[in-house]
């Protein structure tokens, strides 16, 4: 009976007509009020329907109930989760599985919820309980995992008893003959590794169980890390040498472990040196023999080659002058690969440091390019040996002493070797770049430094006008992207910026990492419901983070993948304390403030019924922010010590902690000033030490400081005037006269061609900001005086501030 | 020359030098997590000496009796990183483990049956076409991909691969019965 009643409503709810859904609850509620398992349906309809509140008080009715069937407590997990209320989701299951304690379904439930809700000493118990009640080793191995955590929680504290326990019920296990997958090998490891026993961590891997786990590649490398943790460089050695001989020449980890290992060893016995140094470049001849005979060409050994002389280089046991015959070699090599630039950057820095080396080795190697060829394949080939040449030289070259002209002729010519490489790529595919794409990249870094040097917004025109040029011609090259996004943003056109941005298909986690290219500093650029809507779009990774991450720490445990179940842990808190999570909801505060505040009585709603929680202030949980914004996604030929083109091309300061301070106890300030159950003192005058602070300010502009200080000193000025004494309010009417906003104005120039920039409409947007936010305040100030009846002053005479920002707001608009 | 390692939950962070070129997806949450939670071993990346994300292959383990096979989900190398044979040790990687760890009877792919290069390379490290499936990439313009295979050490009479594979049509929807 009951299938075929619920069937529309089931229906309703998959396919998303909640409001259908909601329709069909509250019939059949009616003729059955008691009916748990659609009141935990309606309870779903009513979150997706936005209801979240009324949902919660549903399912507590459900809850209270204590269900015990599989429908009714799927219903209300789901409702739960979505509501966020994970914990609600333990007490359901925890009393189904106490009513029927021989569900094993219900017991796995319950574990489940609390490894969603982080609880860690819970799961532990529950999964304690499940291993006594049904005996299977996996729940003991959970309750393992679940000490494991803590232990690694309480890292640092001695003595630590979670890893204690852990090991001691694990080592038990493995007498047991319990310990059998390779993953619970990884459960034992990492509690050693954990507490730093490493001598017993390689212990364990030298065990017969141990060594049948090294069939999985991750475990021969923590085998091989181990060996090299505990000195025990003779294995280290033997398993590496061994690998690069037998297996792969290409195994970076293996070189390097091959030459610590060689070095220590040659430290311990100096009489070995000269033998193990001819071992050494015997391996190296022997791999380079090899890697010349297969198909392609493996980098490897020719790497570790220049690897091995850098070592020697610092301790001054080889010239300069062989070590860079052999990077002209590696380049002859393996110039015609992009990643050649990046391959030969440590190596070419370790030898070259005068001027004069540096132009004669970018003679020597520009002499082996060849671009005069018949042959096609050659010619492409001697491209990208050619912009490497190019890039090696703009790495090299820190002297800047280039002059501008000196610039401009170099963009020139790199402008016309693309030219030159575009007809070879005719029948490139679309997807693909053309050949010469990048000497169009390097031309936009030489034009960006010199408006950064000169401040002339005609250099970044001309890099402009380069890389839609190129980009018409590679439509997908992201690099070229890249640059136009920040580019535009330099010269104040959100718009072009924007449209660039979404050609980029950017999504999910790229929303945390990506979005900052385009929207960082962006909010003064004024095209707000643009910015909105992209801040709204990318908010919703941190939703999904919520929702589908436990889900997928819940699988791990499923399929006992301990190695995974921290670094899953990770990276969910990472985006939970995502930096940029707090800069949309800024940004999107902001601009919700400007866009509601076209009448102050709105604006005094809105901060009046801001959420401050989303706004961190306090020092504490700043520090705790993660920062996951990918910066290094922009291709960089700059050194490390000068600043990178990422910083270079971003039109302000990297919003910062520092910067959230600012903006949050703004916002704070507001929404304590505005909601007549707050009270504004203390958070007002936490702005007041921010904006001061030297420390702070130095990483935000000036315009956001006097943002900052402006409304501090009204809310200031606001705080006397509610004072009953009348000479706290004489102060306070002084306070807000002082508190003027002319002379910034006024500072700002007039808009002409050569002002345009980021910088101008940044200062606009100030202004804009002070006098919104300074009318909202003269309208709590009004409230306020008209609460104290007769008070003596008039409400005009006090707000000389508003109405100066209400005539540069008339100013700004014609403009 | 490079780092192959196991792909973590965190180098989502920073696997945009690879994801952000136009043919390579960028999926939710769940659909790396879920591989990485059930065969972490089948989920590897290769990183430069400096630590970049040159690129990685994904890969599961499924099928019944003698389809138990490993499967090439994804395979992606950055722009930067191409021709210089990592498709090849990754590929290494994978069919290593599907062979000694899963003990799979075969490894199988799916191309676009336009992509020549990518069917080429997958020839050379020995895989042959086994059948072709009816618009199997779905989109604005369907089209066939060939299901691509190389046999492993336990399938020792080599049945699980035929001849003239891309002979054989099949719809998406039969694929299945024939696993």
């Amino acid at each position: 009976m009951a299938d075929r009643k619920l069937r529309p409503l089931y229906e309703a709810i998959d396919e998303g007509h909640s409001k259908e859904a909601l329709q069909l609850a509250n019939k059949i509620l009616k003729k059955t009020p008691d009916f748990v398992l659609v009141k935990a349906l309606k309870a779903l309809a009513l979150v997706r329907s936005g209801k979240e509140d009324e949902a919660s008080d549903l399912c507590a009715q459900v809850k209270a109930a204590q269900p015990i069937d599989e429908p009714t407590l799927q219903a209300a997990t789901m409702a739960y989760k979505e509501i966020g209320q994970h914990d609600q989701i333990v007490h359901l299951y925890e009393a189904a599985a106490k009513l029927q304690p021989n569900n094993e379904e219900f017991a796995n439930h319950w574990f489940m919820a609390m490894v969603r809700g982080k609880d860690l000493k819970g799961q532990q118990q529950a999964a304690l309980k499940l291993h006594k009640s049904f005996k299977n080793n996996k729940y003991l191995f959970w309750a393992i995992m679940s000490l494991a955590l803590q232990g690694e929680a309480a890292k640092g504290t001695t003595p630590n008893l979670s890893y204690t326990l852990a090991e001691r019920m694990m080592s038990k296990a493995l007498e047991e003959g319990k310990v059998k997958q390779t993953e619970e090998i990884r459960l034992y490891l990492l509690i050693l590794i954990g507490q730093g026993k490493r001598k017993e961590a390689l212990v364990l891997l030298d065990s017969d169980i141990g060594q049948k786990c090294l069939l999985d590649p991750e475990v021969r490398q923590i085998y091989v890390e181990l060996m090299t943790e505990t000195n025990e460089w003779t294995r280290a050695f033997e398993v590496s040498r061994k690998v690069l001989s037998e297996q792969n020449s290409d195994d970076w980890i293996s070189w390097k472990t091959y030459f610590d290992a060689l070095f220590k060893q040659i430290a311990e016995d100096p009489e070995s040196e000269q033998r193990k140094l001819e071992e050494a470049k015997a391996l190296i001849e022997s791999t380079k023999k090899s890697a010349l005979e297969a198909s392609i060409m493996k980098r490897g050994p020719f790497m570790a080659e220049l690897e091995l002389d850098l070592r020697l280089k610092q301790d001054s046991k080889i010239d300069g002058a062989t070590m860079l015959e052999h990077i002209k070699a590696y380049f002859d090599r393996f110039g015609t690969k992009p990643c050649c630039f990046e391959d030969l950057q440590p190596y070419v820095n370790a030898v070259l440091d005068d001027t004069e080396e540096i132009s004669s080795f970018i003679n020597d190697i520009r002499s082996l390019v060849h671009l005069e060829t018949e042959d096609t394949g050659v010619k492409i080939r001697n491209i990208q040996k050619d912009i490497n040449v190019y890039k090696l030289e703009h790495y090299l070259n820190t002297s800047g002493s280039e002059t501008e002209q000196d610039a401009v002729k170099k963009v020139t010519e790199l402008w016309a070797a693309y030219n030159n490489a575009l007809p070879l790529g005719k029948t490139l595919e679309k997807t693909e770049r053309q050949y010469g794409d990048d000497y169009v990249v390097l031309a936009s870094h030489i034009l960006l430094k010199v408006y950064r040097e000169t401040k002339d917004m005609a250099f970044i025109l001309h890099a402009l006008v380069l890389l839609e040029g190129a980009l018409a011609k590679s439509v997908y090259n992201f690099q070229f992207k890249m640059l136009l996004i920040r580019l535009y943003l330099i010269i104040g056109s959100f718009d072009q910026a924007h449209r660039i941005f979404s050609t980029m298909d950017v999504k999910h986690i790229q929303f945390d990492t990506l979005t900052h290219y385009l929207t960082d500093g962006s909010m003064s650029l004024g095209q707000f419901d643009l910015l909105a809507e992209t801040l709204s779009v990318a908010c919703s990774i941190y939703k999904a983070n919520e929702i589908e991450t436990p889900e997928m720490i819940v699988k791990a445990y499923q399929y006992t993948t301990f190695s995974k179940i921290q670094e899953f842990i990770e990276f969910r808190s990472r985006l939970d304390q995502s930096i940029q999570h707090t800069l949309f909801n800024i940004d999107l505060a902001r601009v919700e403030a400007l866009q509601t505040s076209f009448a102050a009585k709105y604006g005094v709603q809105f901060f009046a019924e801001l959420d401050p929680s989303v706004y961190p202030y306090d020092d504490d949980k700043l520090s705790k922010l993660s920062d996951n914004r990918d910066y290094g996604v922009m291709t960089d030929c700059t050194p490390k010590e000068v600043t990178s083109i990422e910083e270079l091309s971003r039109p302000s300061k990297r919003t910062n902690p520092n910067w959230i301070k600012i903006q949050s106890l703004i916002l704070r300030t507001m929404h304590n000033v505005c909601d007549s159950k707050c009270e504004g003192l203390e958070i007002a005058s936490e702005l007041k030490a921010a904006v001061t602070n030297e420390a702070v300010i130095k990483d935000v502009t000036e315009q956001d400081v006097f943002l900052g200080r402006f409304v501090a000193d009204v809310v200031d000025g606001i705080n006397y005037l509610k004072n009953a004494e009348a000479s706290q309010q004489q102060k306070g009417i002084e306070l807000l006269n002082s508190c003027n906003l002319s002379a910034f104005i006024s500072s700002q120039k007039a808009m002409t061609d050569s002002t345009i920039s980021w910088n101008y409409f940044h200062q606009t947007l100030a202004e804009v900001e002070c006098v919104v936010y300074g009318s909202i305040l003269s309208e709590v100030i009004k409230r306020t005086l008209s609460l104290g009846k007769k008070k003596k002053s008039d409400p005009a005479e006090t707000t000389d501030a508003v109405s100066i920002g209400n005539e540069a707001r008339a100013a700004k608009i014609s403009v | 020359m490079s780092q192959l390692r196991r792909f973590k939950a965190t180098d989502l962070f920073s696997f945009n030098n690879v994801n952000l070129d136009v043919l390579t997806e960028t999926y939710n949450i769940s659909f790396y997590l879920q591989y990485l939670a059930r065969w972490p071993d089948l989920f590897s990346v290769q990183t430069t000496a400096q630590g970049n994300v040159m690129g990685y292959v994904m890969g599961k383990a499924e099928g019944t009796g003698k389809n138990w096979h490993g499967h090439v989900t994804a395979i992606t190398v950055g722009p930067e990183y191409r021709r210089l044979g990592l498709a090849d040790g990754m590929m290494d990687l994978l069919e290593e483990v599907s062979e000694k760890t899963y003990d799979a009877w075969f490894v199988d792919l799916y191309v676009r049956v336009s992509n020549a290069v990518a069917i080429g390379m997958y020839r050379k490290f020995g895989y042959s076409v086994y059948r072709r499936v009816k618009n199997y990439y779905a989109g604005t313009i369907d089209e066939d991909g060939y299901d691509m295979r190389k046999p492993l050490k336990r399938d020792k009479k080599r049945e699980t691969i035929r001849e003239n594979g891309e002979n054989v049509l099949v719809n998406p929807e039969d694929l299945d019965s024939w696993r």
